[in-house]
């Protein structure tokens, strides 16, 4: 579904560049999560997977992105905003501020792709569903709280049916409630559709209990790639500036003082954890 | 925390079609600055637009907002014409220096009396018909979308770019910034409340547009409308008779 | 410097009301987390610290000022207030200048806003982004430019609202130092966060507002015990604690170094 070959970007004016050599393949279906510093280069992955990269922001691309069998460079964007959802930060930012209530809103990306009126009742109601807003559906999507925009702006997204769908940072601006809002309509999303996921995110102990692989990057370039596990667990982490889950933290000290078996993977989900220290205490 | 010019009410006023509206207004307008009898624009205003307001059920806050607003602007038009009318000589009250002249403060009645009903007309759109239905009506009759929607978002946005001058101003004195006293405070006070007013509203732009472009914002296809603007044949046939009728009016005028 | 929060009423407007009797003392050097939903007043409570805001009812005094005797400019050499969004108060093309600004105000000569403005860019790790203009700058690094600029005010009482958004391993971590540097400066630091974690390893007091009002305050090992309250306002204790509770720990653990001390007493008692 997605493929990255020998991926290199500079931002116009900049000498150094944003991603260094990437290559990644994503199958279709799943849930890939990105993490990294702030600045190694995650917000401009995303934009080369949508396309936004080179066609909004010029600048160098070298290397071929593949998503959904188009070639990013030469496929128009119009044509591939159909194919790659954009999730930004900024809840705010992202509805259109011409519309009255939440259906015309969502329904917004349909109109500007000329779908007839009969269809867009469907489609704007399922979007509705699945982030958990169908009741809200004839207010304005200015009455909401942060988190609540937030999943209005997924909805507009989702009503647009792209096989895959990217997340830049969606929980950054949330406070924990807006979080747990978003990342349960995630779930509702992943076992509705075959929608391939990419989610850059923060908070890893969201990312555990998601995503099927994590890739961490670093000064631009891909430095781990694996499951959840395997990557949260690196000790690599912490030099290249990425927040280890409290429960591994806690876990690799307690391995120092044999309060944690060795043999025992780490763990990076609270389960994980529960099960890990009750093992040694032989429960 | 959001607020738009637009009053969500049920009213017949808000189920008219906004072309209708619009085409009521600029009638309204288009006589009432042409015509020579000085005391129709106010006449207008008195017995077209609160008449109207109140069917829409907008009546308190249309008043509220020209007396707030309007009003003072008028008055200051007033004394401002009356003492410095050019040519006037028929003085009604001698301050010394200054004074207040009759044929001044009857050109300010005039200017009054076509503001009043210049901004009642235009709160009465306003206040009755959501931009976007306003826009979507002008881009059935041909507007180019991508200027219809400008529009709406500056109407739209216009509050959240008041709420985002409160919170810079708060930032600011937080630092120390006086923004009280003398002209000289005031006037330096300007750059580091203005500043950010505008690099915060070129990078909201800049974001907007990205998330424009997520969902097709410039896609080439012929665009479709999910919400439908109910209109009647009564409508229609009005807006010719309102169109034909005004612009008679307005040539008569024109032509004396 | 204290400060002495006194039955404060406030409401924007007669309908609205924001704060309903807040009484909190707080003493020098105190390192002070407030939490609570989204609309329970935090920020409101907050800007009546520096005279922005000024209760409808009751007193606020810092120090010995009541804030209703003092200008905003005035209560700013006393209280520095951080606000969320950088965007809202950048309006320099220089970080350093942008530095700089408050300290203009203050009305000291220009050798000594140099010499302030390099020793704040040093402890914010932005010297090397001296001469940039902010918007080049990553969002990330924006919150520590406007940081630094109130920074430099060099105030005795530090606010700081939401400052952990947006930024990753190693600016917590740089927040987390500065935070304790200040205190043990003499300074009091007080944080609106929602971020539990970050709230547990840094802060030694803890208040929870809830629809104006103080529900708890105190030491945040009592706080984040009272799960079924703090729930009420949808507030989820530290990762590291919730751990805790699920091995039934008999006390509360804050941080990791907590967690390992009370394993390990679990572990030699359940040898025995």
């Amino acid at each position: 579904m997605i493929h990255f070959e020998r991926v290199t970007y500079t931002y116009p004016h900049t000498a150094h560049p944003a991603l260094r050599d990437i290559n990644l393949d994503i199958d279709e279906g799943s849930f890939v999560a990105v993490i990294g510093a702030n600045g190694a280069g995650k917000s401009t992955l995303c934009a080369a997977l949508a396309g936004f990269i080179p066609h909004h922001f010029r600048g160098e691309l070298q290397g071929r992105v593949i998503v959904d069998g188009l070639d990013t460079a030469t496929t128009p964007l119009s044509e591939l905003v159909t194919r790659v959802g954009l999730v930004f930060q900024n809840p705010f930012n992202q509805l259109s501020g011409a519309k009255l209530t939440l259906a015309e809103e969502v329904a917004f990306g349909l109109e500007n792709l000329g779908v007839p009126r009969e269809e867009m009742f469907a489609r704007v109601n399922a979007a509705l569903d699945i982030v958990g807003l169908r009741e809200f559906a004839n207010r304005s999507p200015y009455a909401l709280s942060g988190g609540e925009m937030q999943r209005v702006a997924l909805a507009c997204i989702l009503v647009m049916e792209p096989r895959v769908l990217v997340l830049d940072e969606p929980t950054a601006q949330l406070d924990p409630i807006g979080t747990r809002e978003l990342f349960h309509a995630l779930r509702a999303l992943i076992s509705e559709r075959r929608c391939t996921v990419v989610l850059v995110e923060q908070k890893t102990e969201w990312i555990a209990a998601f995503a099927d692989r994590v890739i961490a990057l670093h000064d631009g370039a891909i430095v781990l790639d694996g499951t959840p596990r395997a990557v949260l667990t690196s000790a690599r982490l912490d030099e290249i500036g990425i927040r280890v889950p409290r429960y591994t933290v806690a876990a690799r000290a307690a391995r120092e003082q044999g309060l944690w078996q060795r043999e025992l993977e780490l763990p990076v989900t609270f389960e994980q954890a529960v099960q890990g220290f009750q093992t040694r205490s032989g429960k | 925390m959001h607020r738009s010019f637009f009053l969500p009410r049920r009213s017949g006023l808000h189920e008219l079609h906004p072309l209708t509206k619009l085409v009521g207004v600029l009638a309204l307008v288009g006589i009432g600055f042409l015509a020579r009898w000085s005391h129709l624009p106010i006449a207008l205003f008195l017995f077209a637009v609160l008449p109207l307001a109140a069917w829409g059920r907008i009546a308190r806050d249309l008043i509220r907002v020209t007396l707030t607003v309007v009003l003072p602007f008028v008055i200051s038009i007033a004394i401002v014409q009356g003492l410095f009318f050019p040519g006037a000589t028929k003085t009604l009250i001698d301050f010394g220096f200054f004074a207040l002249k009759e044929e001044g403060l009857v050109f300010a009645y005039g200017t009054a009396g076509k503001i009043l009903l210049l901004a009642g007309a235009g709160l009465l759109l306003l206040f009755s018909t959501h931009p976007s239905d306003l826009m979507l009506a002008l881009v059935q009759c041909g507007m180019p979308h991508a200027l219809g929607y400008i529009v709406v978002t500056a109407i739209q946005l216009l509050p959240q770019l008041q709420a985002k001058a409160a919170a810079i101003l708060d930032a600011q004195r937080a630092r120390g910034l006086e923004t009280e006293g003398t002209v000289l405070v005031r006037v330096r006070a300007l750059i580091p409340l203005l500043s950010p007013l505008v690099f915060g509203a070129l990078a909201d732009v800049d974001e907007r547009a990205l998330a424009l472009e997520a969902r097709a914002f410039s896609s080439r296809r012929a665009k479709t409308s999910f919400k439908e603007l109910r209109d009647t044949r009564g409508q229609a046939i009005a807006r010719w008779l309102i169109l034909l009728g005004g612009t008679i009016v307005c040539a008569i005028e024109v032509w004396r | 410097m204290n400060i002495s929060i006194r039955d404060v009423h406030f409401g924007y407007d007669a309908a609205q009301t924001v704060l309903r009797g807040i009484a909190i003392e707080i003493h020098r050097g105190e390192r002070v987390a407030l939490i609570g939903q989204n609309g329970s007043g935090k920020t409101t409570l907050v800007k009546h610290l520096n005279g922005l805001v000024r209760p409808t009812r009751g007193e606020v005094i810092v120090g010995d000022w009541n804030t209703r005797a003092h200008s905003v400019a005035q209560m700013a050499r006393r209280v520095g207030l951080v606000f969320q969004n950088p965007e809202e108060q950048i309006f320099k093309n220089r970080v350093a200048d942008e530095i700089a600004f408050g300290l203009a105000n203050l009305g000291l000569t220009r050798d000594e806003i140099a010499q302030r403005v390099d020793a704040v860019l040093t402890r914010t790790a932005l010297t090397a982004c001296r001469d940039a203009h902010p918007y080049e700058l990553l969002a990330s690094q924006r919150r520590w430019v406007a940081l630094a600029s109130i920074l430099a005010l060099d105030t005795p009482i530090l606010i700081l609202d939401e400052p952990t958004t947006g930024q990753d391993a190693a600016g917590l971590t740089r927040l987390g130092a500065l935070v304790n540097e200040l205190t043990r400066e003499g300074k009091t630091i007080i944080a609106i966060t929602h971020d539990m974690d970050w709230c547990a390893e840094h802060f030694d007091r803890v208040i929870v507002l809830k629809q104006g009002r103080v529900l708890v305050d105190g030491d945040p090992h009592q706080i984040f015990a009272q799960t079924d309250l703090l729930a009420e306002t949808f507030i989820e204790p530290p990762q590291i604690t919730r751990l805790g509770m699920a091995l039934g720990f008999s006390e509360t653990v804050l941080t990791v170094d907590e967690f390992l001390q009370m394993q390990k007493n679990v572990s030699t008692a359940s040898s025995q």
